[in-house]
């Protein structure tokens, strides 16, 4: 996984590092490098999008696209 | 605290699933997506995505304990959850922070329909802050790693996940939609050389079923139920000294399957 975040584009990798391993916000992100908010969404959605094809790829049980989540009746 | 966000709609709460997913979204962000989250009948499937694939992220690197940015935002969270819902968020910090916790992404529960409120949401967040911390000061990352795997592949595939909780140890519920499900559990306390854990499944007439054993030799115990969990509302581990037909002792670990 170390290698699949290497792998991704300089900006993607650098929004994932200030996310993930420095606790920033999507709002602090964009601060930091100077880019709009939705920019810097942008680029985790993209990072993540890559990681997650990473690990489709890579995983024994791969993740593929869910159904819809199961609704169940809570007690109200 | 920012102020509190209004409602969001469908677009917007997918558009945030990467940042919600890495914990990057700020406190009243959050606190709004888990509302919605909590009354949306929409799939959400990116969302839910992006969130099995954190799962699974997390679980392949070696753990961190949270910034203190990140606390600060949880906790933040946590206050403005309790506010909202009142002094009854209070005592469901867990005494002792589960074993499977998430590093950056303790949104599972979204899954659980029981914590689909905004007390539970509490719990989450209190379990993120203080879980990553802990898993990481007891260095049991690699079972944590091995029951996360199971329980984000489970999720990702479009199972249900309920936590399960207790003085026992913890994990998940895992089922799918015809209701086959699993316990997944980590780090469950030792027991007498002749004990073993019994599983239960209890319905609405209050009377336990029994649906498997395990021991807590094994470093992440999967352990498949023996009957589904449709009609069932509560799931419940108890220590005995053999397989018996009704329990001998109170539970040691529950999940509430919202059944």
């Amino acid at each position: 996984m170390c290698g699949a975040i290497e792998a991704l584009p300089g900006e993607q990798r650098q929004a994932i590092e200030l996310a993930y391993f420095a606790g920033h916000t999507y709002r602090e992100i964009a601060t930091i490098t100077g880019v709009p908010q939705g920019t810097a969404n942008g680029r985790l959605r993209l990072a993540l999008n890559k990681l997650r094809d990473t690990l489709a790829s890579s995983t024994a049980a791969p993740l593929r696209a869910p159904e819809p989540l199961p609704v169940r009746e809570t007690d109200q | 605290m920012s102020d509190p966000m209004g409602p969001l709609d469908h677009a917007t709460v997918d558009e945030l699933g990467a940042a919600l997913a890495l914990g990057a979204l700020e406190p009243d962000e959050l606190h709004a997506v888990i509302q919605h989250l909590e009354s949306c009948t929409e799939p959400h499937n990116e969302v839910r995505s992006f969130l099995g694939a954190a799962e699974v992220i997390a679980a392949s690197l070696e753990p961190v304990a949270p910034s203190a940015g990140l606390r600060d935002r949880l906790m933040r969270t946590l206050a403005s959850t309790a506010q909202e819902h009142g002094d009854a968020a209070t005592p469901v910090v867990p005494a002792a922070a589960p074993a499977i916790q998430l590093r950056r992404t303790g949104l599972l529960d979204w899954f659980s329909p029981n914590l689909a409120r905004g007390l539970a949401a509490a719990a989450v967040v209190v379990a993120i802050a203080f879980g990553i911390w802990n898993v990481s000061l007891q260095g049991q990352v690699s079972q944590r790693d091995q029951a996360l795997r199971a329980v984000a592949q489970a999720i990702a595939s479009g199972q249900t996940a309920f936590r399960v909780s207790g003085t026992g140890g913890s994990g998940y519920v895992i089922a799918d939609k015809n209701g086959t499900a699993s316990f997944v559990g980590a780090n469950l306390a030792p027991l007498k050389a002749d004990q073993i854990y019994e599983l239960w499944l209890i319905g609405s007439d209050n009377k336990p079923v029994a649906v498997g054993t395990l021991t807590p030799s094994d470093a992440v115990a999967v352990v498949p139920l023996e009957r589904g969990i449709s009609g069932f509302a509560v799931f419940a581990v108890t220590a005995e000294a053999h397989r018996v037909d009704a329990p001998t002792s109170q539970p040691v670990m529950t999940a509430n399957l919202g059944s």
